[in-house]
């Protein structure tokens, strides 16, 4: 498996994890009677500070078992890879966020509603959240996408 | 005095007679881009803070609404645009896009890409906790442009400097 591949892969997995953990953490509070902000904050900063770690972590261990594939330079069909994920990450992206600017007022309007009596300070917080989905799922295409095209070898 | 083409892209050979259709298709693309979302930020500009900073009843129709004509005129214009381009250059519009082509658009769509996850993080991250209500869906309608305008820039100066991608 080429090197590039391999770190993909890595990246992948990291992102489903802890991406994940984060996640279903954040639905789960959501739906407990007391939505606690701070820990929410508390546990998106550890994400994010766990998933730099995990990675950096990953591609030093990547490079130190195959050093001559680490310092190699990216050779046109990564170029090519690279850029055909790039363009279906763009797609994603732009798609899911132009969902929410359309659905983001209509949460607005409708929160009062599905908030049950708990703050409006939520729905920020929840469009905050979809929009970090959304940066996730773009993220992943891009890697699905780059995998996609290794595996076929083209 | 007769031109070599034997080793240039279709884009290069098309651009020997004239601007290139993809160069012409994202001009269009930046028309509609400026005039529809311009014109809706222009009017959001004029609103007074409080109304966009919070969530006054009855505005979330109205914007709404507005939004939906920016998004209409943007359609229209690259619409009525690309119709005009295609009847002016039939055999270019129908030419498939070639590698040069190929490289531009997925060079532009990855320097638009880190544009919009920059603005997402700034729009997702940083302005719940200073901003409210239709402040966030509009930065992150800006950030969509910005991203979008810089899709469409870069392919216009690759197409204008000759760059390969």
């Amino acid at each position: 498996m080429a090197f590039r591949e391999k770190m993909v892969w890595g990246s992948t997995a990291t992102t489903v994890v802890i991406w994940g953990w984060y996640f279903f953490g954040f639905v789960s509070a959501l739906e407990a009677p007391v939505f606690n902000v701070g820990a929410e904050v508390g546990k998106f900063i550890f994400a994010v500070v766990a998933l730099t770690v995990v990675q950096v972590v990953l591609a030093i261990g990547l490079a130190l078992s195959s050093p001559r594939d680490a310092r190699a330079p990216a050779d046109d069909r990564d170029r090519e890879f690279a850029l055909v994920a790039y363009r279906a990450a763009f797609v994603t992206l732009s798609t899911l966020i132009a969902t929410l600017t359309v659905v983001a007022p209509l949460t607005m309007a409708t929160a009062p509603a599905w908030l049950g009596g708990r703050p409006m300070d939520l729905v920020p917080i929840v469009i905050s959240n979809a929009l970090l989905l959304s940066l996730v799922i773009a993220e992943l295409v891009r890697s699905a996408t780059v995998l996609f095209l290794y595996r076929r070898g083209s | 005095m007769m031109t070599d083409t034997s080793d240039m892209s279709a884009a290069e050979a098309g651009a020997e007679a004239g601007t290139p259709y993809r160069e012409k298709s994202a001009w269009v693309a930046v028309a509609g881009m400026v005039v529809g979302y311009g014109g809706y930020f222009a009017v959001i500009a004029t609103l007074p803070p409080q109304i966009i900073g919070g969530d006054p009843p009855g505005m979330v129709l109205k914007l709404f609404a507005l939004l939906t004509v920016a998004t209409i005129v943007r359609l229209l214009i690259m619409g009525a645009g690309t119709l005009a381009i295609r009847a002016s250059s039939p055999a270019d519009a129908r030419a498939p896009a070639d590698e040069r082509d190929r490289a531009i658009a997925g060079r532009s769509a990855a320097i638009a890409y880190y544009v919009m996850m920059t603005g997402m993080v700034l729009v997702g991250m940083v302005m719940p906790f200073t901003a409210r209500g239709w402040a966030i869906t509009n930065a992150a309608l800006f950030a969509i442009v910005v991203a979008e305008l810089a899709r469409y820039g870069t392919i216009i100066a690759a197409y204008r400097r000759g760059w390969h991608g």
